[in-house]
């Protein structure tokens, strides 16, 4: 093909008849993979005497093709010719910097998905090509765009990446941020710069952004250009924003290219500030940085700030964003000595004149929630908005500065607030402040951790709530009703002095149910959590139960809103065996519900809302089956009406609601007294259903597997039916699968591990069975955890019986190759030295301690020879171990109770995704929720998700402290001190032989570790007794239920 | 290789006959020179070899250890480089020897070995070889709790190991060996080990060893577990084993201050344990501990305030309520006689010093806690509770702030006042202190709440003029007192409300300094530096008395010359005496001279100074007196230009204190005195010079000379070419390359070591720029100026390093800001390019001129101006 035809095919594509343009890109596709494809595409795109739509869409179909098929997986053939690659990487920088801006942006995906691919190894001569425009830029600003545009795609490409992949862009930094500098300096000098300036400087700032997101950048650490930097930033935040040409439209202005490049200067200084500005929370390395920045930078910057927000106060203009950015800052600075000293002198200002007037209910909130009241409780409940809203960030500031700074503040702030709620009551009607009092209310909403707390403001809660609350539940403004119903529910838990006033709230908050309002309904039923939370006399609700959850689920089907849903639970879990009636009649309601959306959507195809809308039914159901589970007998009655669907979704028809359905199938398997013949007849069918086409749903399917397994273990055991057989030839046949990826096969192993410690010394036959299939598949695994996952079938084989699982190994000539692989798993380090690649949860480890201490108890004549000479070894292994098990617990327990007040404030991604529009990476970047902000049904029956093992941090998932397993009830700690201790009495020469070659460190971990079984054994023994009493009173209440 | 019967020489060498060890050294010697390697092997198979006599043994070993190892820094680097030379097959028989010897049944063979052993190791483990030493030593030790190795074994390795550490720096060792170590270490201390002597040999090795385990102390359970190990050995039956588990601690409280938090509660109970019931010298250690907390919350304190790396735990703010009745209890556990003996250091002493340390470290806090105590015990019939409520009272002066101080010292002053009279002498010494400390603390020049006014000065005055009079103790004390009461009012101007007294106090001290008694103790010295500072404190209206003084000193300077000399301590005695009144003198000129309406009183006296201090110098052999060349710096301030006539007689002084590279602090006192000379002859110094600079390079030169002299003699360079101006230029060739080479060294040092040579090296660069700053100035404006340019391009990029450099301190600063403005001032045009092609000063300039100290600033900012006029012209 030539370029004359190329250029006729792609004319095709524009057509206007859809047949044409079908038929070019058919004839595109044939042609894809052709030599010289990809090189006339490029000729054609920078070809400026060629149309500018033909040019267009040929580098759409150029940026589609290079996206997807430039880079292939190993061992698959190339795509294109490395002649072509070459030609391709020698030109696109300088189509790049041709290129008008449509057809950037095209290439520009085309130069990320090209640098994602080949840089370094296949393209070193990319950054020198830069640096020479980059040099040339003074003469061609066109130029020096094109290549920081680049170096931006560059630095992007490792703005993520650990320190140990950092190296190529570590090299780049070293050559480029010299003469980036003096680039940055040089364009600050410019006068009166034209808004080609502001497109460069923001280049530079994205650049500087994500070379310095998680390290801060080699020459940074160097004094003086540290200042250099530091001084371009900040004549950046201080120099005025051009008033001229600056757009009238709102949502145009705040994306106004001078605009944005303030906005990510303050953006990078708060990073700078709050990741790398404490010498304390830094690393070695960073210190030099950190000390820098808070000696020389983080005061100054603190002026440079309040100057920018002196613009609110004096009621210009700042975007949204600037001004959130700019109190994270301030609110960052608080507990820092110096700069919070010299934002003292200031506080007044910050405090009344800025602060305030953003809690206040503005004329935009007005206009919202008049014209579109669903966006209105949308926004107002979306974490994302709130990362941007300035009002989010005033109230982030004022609890922060409370906190740490209260002495000095709350009373003034106080007194304030109160001066607000007087004025508004003395006020004739018509001159009352209704947006001042809706920031009051907000203000003293937001406060209410601290003033619950502390005496004089403690005390007069009550009076507060009944003069300034209550009358506004009866307001004109809906917005004000609102906010009462909202500040009462913060404040529903304090200790009323006279009930009548909680009641009296209470009844508030019913009557805003009906509210014709949409956000004081939604407001209301979210607050009305905290009453059923606080309440003491359930009298009260009891006669208007119903008609409450009629209310509810009404709401529910108009807005989609989680807070609801708790508020259900909350009702549900006060109510107890008093939900039984309604849980019955729900649950039909929703099941005739789910059949009838079910139904709805096959007879009609178009619309999806069919499906989503039994998807809603299912999880509603779920929530009803967990707020019941503490009246088991409930279950059975339910399981009529649950059978139908069970059965009928666990063939291919459940395909969209396969997860909902193993919830309910959890449930169910989980929560009834015993698992009734129906439910096990279902066996079969989830089987089938893995076999056939669920194989993605695996590990959901786990759960309910497990349930059968732990739950109904006799009949596991004894029925006709043959479970263990089952189990095996499914996991044979998984592990056997060649076609499965290895992440989606983890729950075979895990399978085992449910039979091996439910059924201990039950499946003797099995074990060696499992151990060699386990090992077998292990030779040709490659992900590790599945690796961690079999090899932990031969470790919960020898806690089952040790010498059992040694005999096995015997017959199947494995020891030895078992003992070397396992421990040099165990000893094999992750990222940091002395972590663990291998046995990453704590399960694992526990696991791995189970197995080798069990070793500890064989007899030395059953031990196969050549492990005794092992063992010296095995007790260092398990050392090790139980050290690194023990270090998990102990950190984990501590994130928990941090993770309470520090909720992570990294706001990068929004910002980024507003910046890259359909970027696709930007997944990855979702800042981790925390365990306990997910909903609770989801946290507890889904064990792990660790579908790769490619980060050391995504631990915080990996553990669920509400799986329940049969090594529950048997502490490691205590298990490994008694087998010591047994062996010393035992067999004291063994031991002597043991334990006597330990050296320091080990001493130290056996010392440390029996201490730390003493203080286990205290904490195990309540545990269990804990444990046992819940299960009691479950029993006791799910009897009296019946 | 031959080996030699040394047996028979080793006895000799110890006999009482000496005649018979003369002979046996040089055969010794002797066989040293002749075959180094052969007199080694023979040494140390005498020392491994059983029947042997123990005498012989002992000696070899220590002739051993002593061809190892010297005091002196060259002798030891010879030494070692001798070793290293030394045959491999040899070392490793000699190693095999010594290792073998720690089995030895004979204590102090095995003993002896264990210190060679540490020398050997000293000399080899930093090159890495050895390395099986550690793991040799462990095996010595036997597996935990297995069949016993023999005791004496086991105690001599832990000795070695603890040698071992003590010789050589924590960084030689990899982890693994310091976990041999401690795992050696742990195993000797382990309760279950029956013999105190390992179990002492193992504490003091850990004591050795704790500098290395930092890894160690980073890991909550290892950390934990030698805690726990070294809190049980503070319970052994043994007092030895004691004490040196809480001198563990004590190491560890201040190595390991930010790890101790978890281990408070049980170093609280076994300190106070230990300081209530415990023999002294362990219960020296508990209180030792709490003194080390407090050392270290000082620091952090006063270094790191606001440092936000480095975190206080307050521990002594947290235990202060039980900790400050454990410390008062130990102060009535005085001795009879601790005030005599200088060096006396007790329980109550240490009690005291912690007390101290604790009000410094918590301040206002402690005075409620302590003054009940004080008020309850000070009119005790029983001394010891008067004496210890008022060194309570006193140890607590320092610390809490003033506004809480001064009330209760206004109302103790009079009862202390009272006290001096008191029947103890313990007590009227342990006052004397107090009213010094109360002098030091409470009173002074701009404070608001001083104690000292017109109401009771008069009578504290009286009380120490009679007091003075006391046992030497006391009076010395009594001194101490007077020392800062007139320091509190040196800042006075025109008169002093001292004047009145001046006269009485100023012959009460020469009176005391004349005491029969006063020169056996430390009292003589006491009167003559309080008289120092009495001089000091002195007004217009008593600088006649200071005149006075000067025949009176100079009389008493003139006798010490006739003084009968008839031993050595006679020697030193008369040189003693001469230095306090050179001391005197100095100071009188200092203060006489510093103003001119009052410099004539000692311009007059100017002839019989000099004659006098060249007499001083001409007793004395070959060294130069110190004192005296200080006097002389100072008069030849005083006098100026006409301090040139002294010269001739004088220099021959100059030229020997410059030589004199033994006694570095002489040497440096002379460069010092050099500049002085210069400021006041300037162009007259000339002749000298060559002579001078002959002794100045040399002294650079010197490999003996103390490093600390170096950075003097720069700046000395610059005070020199300032004075003499272009007449340097011969002395440029020679000057400026070591001024080079000083500069690279520098540049070399930069970042590394620890603070001390951090320090060194910005006096360094200091001396350096000194010396630049001093040649440009001098050629300033002189036809030769052009000299100095071919240096300018290397003198520029020294300042560069520096400018890149963040530590270096703000006197550098200064400096280097200011050579690169002299730069341009003097050498104008021709350095233009230079500053055009290294633009560094710019940014350097900027920095300084944001520096909050002025002088910077307007150093900074003249620097800039006049290169930006040489850049941009």
């Amino acid at each position: 093909m030539d370029i004359a035809e190329l250029h006729g095919i792609l004319q095709l594509c524009l057509s206007g008849d859809l047949a044409q343009r079908k038929a070019g890109e058919e004839r595109l596709k044939e042609f894809q993979y052709g030599p010289g494809h990809l090189v006339l595409l490029l000729q054609t795109i920078v070809q400026e005497s060629v149309d500018l739509a033909i040019r267009q869409v040929a580098s759409i179909h150029f940026k589609n093709l290079v996206g997807k098929e430039w880079e292939v997986d190993d061992g698959e053939q190339e795509k294109f010719s490395e002649q072509d690659k070459k030609i391709v990487r020698d030109n696109l920088l300088e189509a790049i910097i041709q290129a008008p801006h449509i057809i950037r942006t095209q290439l520009g995906e085309c130069m990320k998905s090209i640098v994602h691919a080949d840089y370094p190894q296949r393209w070193p001569q990319l950054v020198p090509l830069l640096d020479s425009n980059m040099k040339a830029g003074a003469a061609h600003p066109q130029r020096l765009y094109g290549a920081l545009y680049t170096l931006r795609i560059l630095a992007r490409k490792y703005e993520f990446r650990d320190e140990d992949e950092r190296a190529p862009l570590v090299a780049v930094v070293a050559e480029v941020f010299p003469y980036l500098l003096s680039i940055f300096q040089g364009l600050l000098a410019v006068p009166s710069p034209p808004i080609e300036v502001a497109e460069l400087l923001k280049l530079l700032c994205k650049i500087f952004w994500s070379t310095n997101y998680l390290e801060i950048a080699q020459p940074l650490l160097d004094t003086p250009t540290f200042t250099a930097w530091m001084t371009c930033f900040h004549s950046l935040i201080e120099r005025p924003v051009p008033l001229e040409g600056q757009p009238t439209d709102p949502d145009v202005r705040k994306n106004w290219p001078w605009w944005k490049v303030r906005k990510w200067a303050l953006h990078i200084v708060n990073r700078l500030f709050s990741r790398f500005g404490d010498p304390k929370y830094v690393k070695e390395s960073q210190v030099q940085f950190a000390r820098n920045f808070s000696r020389h930078c983080a005061t100054k910057f603190l002026h440079s700030y309040l100057n920018v927000l002196a613009i609110v106060r004096e009621g210009g203009y700042l975007p949204d964003r600037v001004v959130n950015l700019a109190l994270s800052y301030l609110t960052t600075a608080i507990p820092k000595k110096e700069p919070y000293q010299a934002m003292k002198a200031h506080m007044d200002v910050i405090l009344f004149q800025i602060i305030f007037p953003l809690m206040c209910f503005s004329q935009q909130d007005e206009e919202l929630w008049q014209e579109d009241p669903h966006e209105y409780v949308r926004k107002g409940y979306d974490i994302i908005e709130d990362m941007y809203s300035p009002r989010t960030a005033a109230i982030n500031f004022v609890t922060e500065l409370v906190r740490k700074r209260g002495a000095d503040n709350l009373p003034k702030f106080i007194t304030f607030i109160v001066n607000i709620f007087t004025r508004y009551t003395e006020a004739p009607p018509e001159q009352k402040p209704f947006r001042e009092k809706d920031g009051a209310l907000l203000a003293i909403g937001a406060l209410a951790d601290r003033l619950k707390q502390q005496e004089p403001y403690k005390s007069a809660l009550e009076q507060m709530l009944l003069e300034h609350v209550l009358p506004d539940f009866q307001n004109s403004h809906g917005h004000l009703r609102a906010k009462a119903a909202w500040v009462a529910g913060q404040y529903a838990d304090i200790d009323y002095k006279n009930v009548q006033n909680f009641n009296a709230q209470l009844q508030c908050i019913v009557n805003c149910l009906r509210d014709p309002d949409l956000p004081v309904r939604v407001d209301a039923v979210v607050s009305l959590r905290s009453f059923v939370e606080a309440i003491e006399d359930l009298n009260l609700l009891r006669p208007i139960l119903p008609q409450l959850l009629d209310e509810f689920f009404k709401l529910m089907n108009e807005v989609e809103n989680e807070d609801l849903v708790f508020t259900l639970e909350t009702i549900v879990d006060k109510f107890g065996e008093e939900m039984a009636p309604f849980a019955l009649g729900l649950v039909q309601n929703l099941a005739a519900a789910f059949w009838k959306f079910v139904k709805a959507d096959e007879d009609n195809e178009e619309e999806d809302m069919g499906a989503l809308a039994a998807v809603g039914c299912l999880r509603a159901i779920s929530t009803i089956l967990e707020s019941i589970s503490s009246l088991p007998h409930l279950y059975p009655q339910l399981e009529p009406i649950l059978l139908p669907i069970l059965k009928q979704m666990l063939t291919s028809d459940g395909q969209d609601v396969y997860e909902e359905i193993m919830e309910i199938l959890s449930y169910v398997t989980y929560f009834s007294p015993s698992i009734s013949p129906q439910i096990w007849a279902l066996w079969p069918l989830l089987i089938e259903s893995l076999r056939e086409w669920a194989v993605d749903y695996f590990e959901n399917m786990l759960v309910p597997l497990d349930n059968f397994i732990s739950r109904g273990t006799d009949h596991f055991l004894t029925a006709e039916e043959n479970y263990p057989k089952s189990v095996y030839d499914l996991v044979e046949e998984m592990l056997n699968n060649k076609d499965l990826r290895e992440p989606d096969l983890v729950a075979a192993p895990k399978l085992f591990e449910s039979v091996l410690q439910n059924c201990r010394g039950r499946v003797d036959a099995w074990v060696e069975q499992y151990v060699k299939l386990a090992l077998t598949r292990y030779k040709t695994a490659t992900n590790n955890y599945l690796k961690t996952l079999l090899i932990s079938v031969a470790a919960n084989a020898l806690y089952y019986n040790p010498v059992l699982c040694l005999q096995a190994l015997e017959r199947l000539g494995a020891t030895g190759e078992f003992f070397r692989t396992w421990f040099a798993m165990l000893y094999e380090a992750g990222k940091k030295k002395d972590s663990f690649l291998h046995f990453r949860r704590e399960h694992d480890k526990k696991v791995a301690a189970l197995g080798l201490t069990s070793l500890l108890l064989v007899p030395e004549n059953l031990l196969p020879a050549d492990l005794q000479p092992g063992m010296g070894q095995v007790v260092k292994g398990l050392l090790r171990v139980l050290a690194a098990y023990k270090e998990q617990r102990d950190e984990n327990i501590k994130a928990a109770e941090e993770a309470e007040d520090d909720v992570d404030d990294d706001d990068s991604e929004g910002f980024e995704a507003e910046e890259l529009g359909e970027g696709g990476e930007d997944g990855a970047e979702i800042a981790p929720v925390s365990l306990s902000d997910m909903p609770s049904r989801q946290r507890k029956f889904f064990r792990d998700s660790d579908d790769e093992e490619d980060s050391d941090d995504d631990d915080w998932l990996d553990e669920d402290e509400e799986y329940v397993s049969p090594i529950d009830d048997v502490d490691a700690f205590i298990f490994f001190a008694d087998a010591m201790k047994n062996l010393s009495s035992s067999n004291p020469q063994r031991f002597q032989q043991l334990t006597g070659a330990l050296d320091f460190t080990d001493q130290a971990k056996a010392h440390g570790l029996a201490q730390y079984a003493d203080v286990r054994r205290q904490e195990f023994a309540k545990e269990q007794e804990e444990k046992a009493k819940d299960e009691e009173e479950r029993r006791q209440k799910a009897q009296a239920a019946r | 290789m031959a080996m030699v019967e040394v047996t028979q020489i080793l006895l000799s060498a110890q006999s009482a006959d000496a005649n018979i060890r003369q002979q046996a050294e040089e055969s010794l010697k002797q066989f040293q020179e002749q075959n180094f390697a052969g007199l080694l092997l023979s040494l140390s198979r005498e020392l491994s070899t059983e029947d042997k006599p123990a005498d012989s043994r002992r000696l070899a070993g220590l002739v051993l250890k002593n061809a190892l190892d010297a005091k002196e820094a060259p002798r030891k680097e010879e030494y070692t480089q001798r070793w290293i030379a030394l045959d491999v097959a040899a070392k490793k028989q000699i190693k095999a020897a010594l290792l073998s010897t720690l089995g030895s049944v004979t204590a102090d063979a095995r003993h002896t070995s264990a210190q060679v052993i540490a020398k050997v190791a000293a000399i080899e483990l930093p090159r890495s070889e050895w390395p099986e030493l550690i793991g040799t030593l462990l095996g010595n030790m036997g597996p935990l709790g297995a069949v016993e190795q023999p005791t004496h074994l086991k105690q001599s390795t832990l000795e070695a190991l603890g040698y071992v550490c003590e010789e050589i720096s924590s960084d030689v060792l990899a982890q693994d060996q310091v976990n041999s170590i401690l795992t050696a270490v742990v195993q000797g201390m382990n309760v279950t080990e029956t013999s105190n002597e390992v179990r002492l040999a193992a504490t003091r090795a850990l004591y050795n060893a704790l500098d290395f385990a930092q890894t160690n102390f980073e890991n909550e359970m290892e950390r934990n577990y030698i805690m726990q190990v070294v809190c049980q050995t503070t319970s052994s039956p043994d007092g030895k084993v004691r004490q040196a588990a809480f001198e563990c601690l004590v190491a560890i409280a201040g190595s390991y201050y930010e790890k101790l938090a978890q281990y408070m509660p049980e170093i609280f109970s076994i300190t106070s344990k230990a300081a209530k019931d415990d023999e002294e010298p362990v219960a020296l250690q508990a209180i030792e501990l709490w003194s080390t907390i407090c050392d270290e919350e000082i620091e952090i304190q006063e270094e790191y305030e606001g440092d936000s790396e480095i975190t206080n735990y307050h521990f002594i703010k947290q235990a202060l309520p039980a900790l400050i009745p454990m410390l008062l209890e130990t102060l009535t556990k005085q001795e009879e006689d601790q005030d005599t003996d200088e060096n006396a250091w007790n329980l109550a002493m240490a009690g005291g010093t912690a007390l101290g340390l604790v009000a410094r470290t918590v301040g206002d806090d402690v005075v409620p806690l302590v003054m009940p105590y004080v008020q309850e015990n000070i009119m005790k019939p029983d001394w010891r509770c008067r004496e210890a409520a008022t060194f309570a009272f006193g140890s607590i002066l320092d610390g809490p702030s003033p506004e809480k101080l001064a009330p209760l010292v206004n109302m103790a002053i009079g009862f202390l006042l009272n006290a001096m009279k008191d029947e103890n002498s313990h007590v009227k010494d342990t006052t004397a202190w107090t009213i010094g400390r109360i002098c030091e603390f409470l009173h002074g020049p701009g404070m608001e709440n001083t104690v000292i006014n017109g109401q009771n000065l008069q009578p504290i005055v009286t009380v120490l003029l009679e007091s003075i009079k006391d046992v030497p103790n006391v009076a010395e004390k009594v001194c101490g007192a007077i020392y800062f009461l007139a320091q509190g009012f040196e800042d006075s101007n025109g008169t002093s409300p001292l004047s009145p007294y001046f006269q009485v106090v100023v012959q009460a001290l020469l009176a005391t300094a004349d005491r029969e008694d006063a020169t056996d103790t430390h009292l003589q010295a006491s009167a003559y530096e309080t008289m120092n500072e009495v001089v000091r404190s002195s007004t217009d209206d008593t600088v006649q008395v200071v005149v006075q003084l000067i025949p009176v000193i100079m009389g008493k300077l003139g006798a010490t010359l006739g003084m009968q000399i008839l031993s050595a301590d006679d020697k030193e005695r008369q040189s003693e005496l001469q230095a306090l009144l050179c001391g005197v003198l100095q100071v009188i000129i200092q203060k006489l001279g510093a103003n001119d309406n009052t410099k004539l009183g000692v311009v007059q006296y100017a002839d019989n100074l000099m004659e006098l201090f060249l007499r001083v110098f001409a007793c004395r052999s070959a060294t130069v007196h110190e004192e005296a060349m200080l006097a002389i710096g100072a008069l030849a301030y005083a006098v100026g230009a006409g301090f040139a006539k002294y010269m001739p007689e004088f220099y021959k002084y100059v030229e020997m204190g410059l030589k004199n590279h033994e006694e570095y602090q002489v040497c440096q006192v002379t460069v010092g005195v050099v500049g002085d000379l210069c400021r006041a002859l300037e162009a007259r110094v000339l002749p000298y010079c060559d002579g001078i600079m002959t002794e100045l390079l040399k002294d650079l030169s010197s490999k003996q000379l103390h490093r600390s002299v170096k950075p003097p003699i720069f700046s000395c360079f610059g005070d020199i070419a300032l004075a003499i101006g272009d007449a340097f230029e011969k002395y440029l060739a020679y000057a400026v390359p070591m001024l080079q080479g000083a500069a690279e060294l520098s540049a070399a040092q930069m970042g590394q070591g620890d603070e001390e040579l951090l320090d060194y090296n910005n006096q360094l660069r200091g001396g350096i720029f000194e010396a630049y700053s001093g040649l440009l100035m001098g050629f300033k404006g002189t036809p030769k100026a052009d000299l100095l340019v071919p240096y300018a391009e290397h003198i520029v990029a020294f300042i560069e390093t520096v400018y890149k450099d963040n530590e270096r301190d703000e006197t550098v600063t200064k400096a280097a800001i200011g050579v690169l403005g002299d730069l341009a001032d003097t050498l104008k045009g021709a350095v233009a390019p230079l500053f055009q092609q290294r633009t560094f000063w710019r940014e350097f300039a900027e920095e300084c001129m944001q520096n909050e100290d002025y002088r910077i600033k307007e150093t900074g900012q003249w620097a800039s101006n006049v290169i930006s006029q040489l850049v941009e012209s």
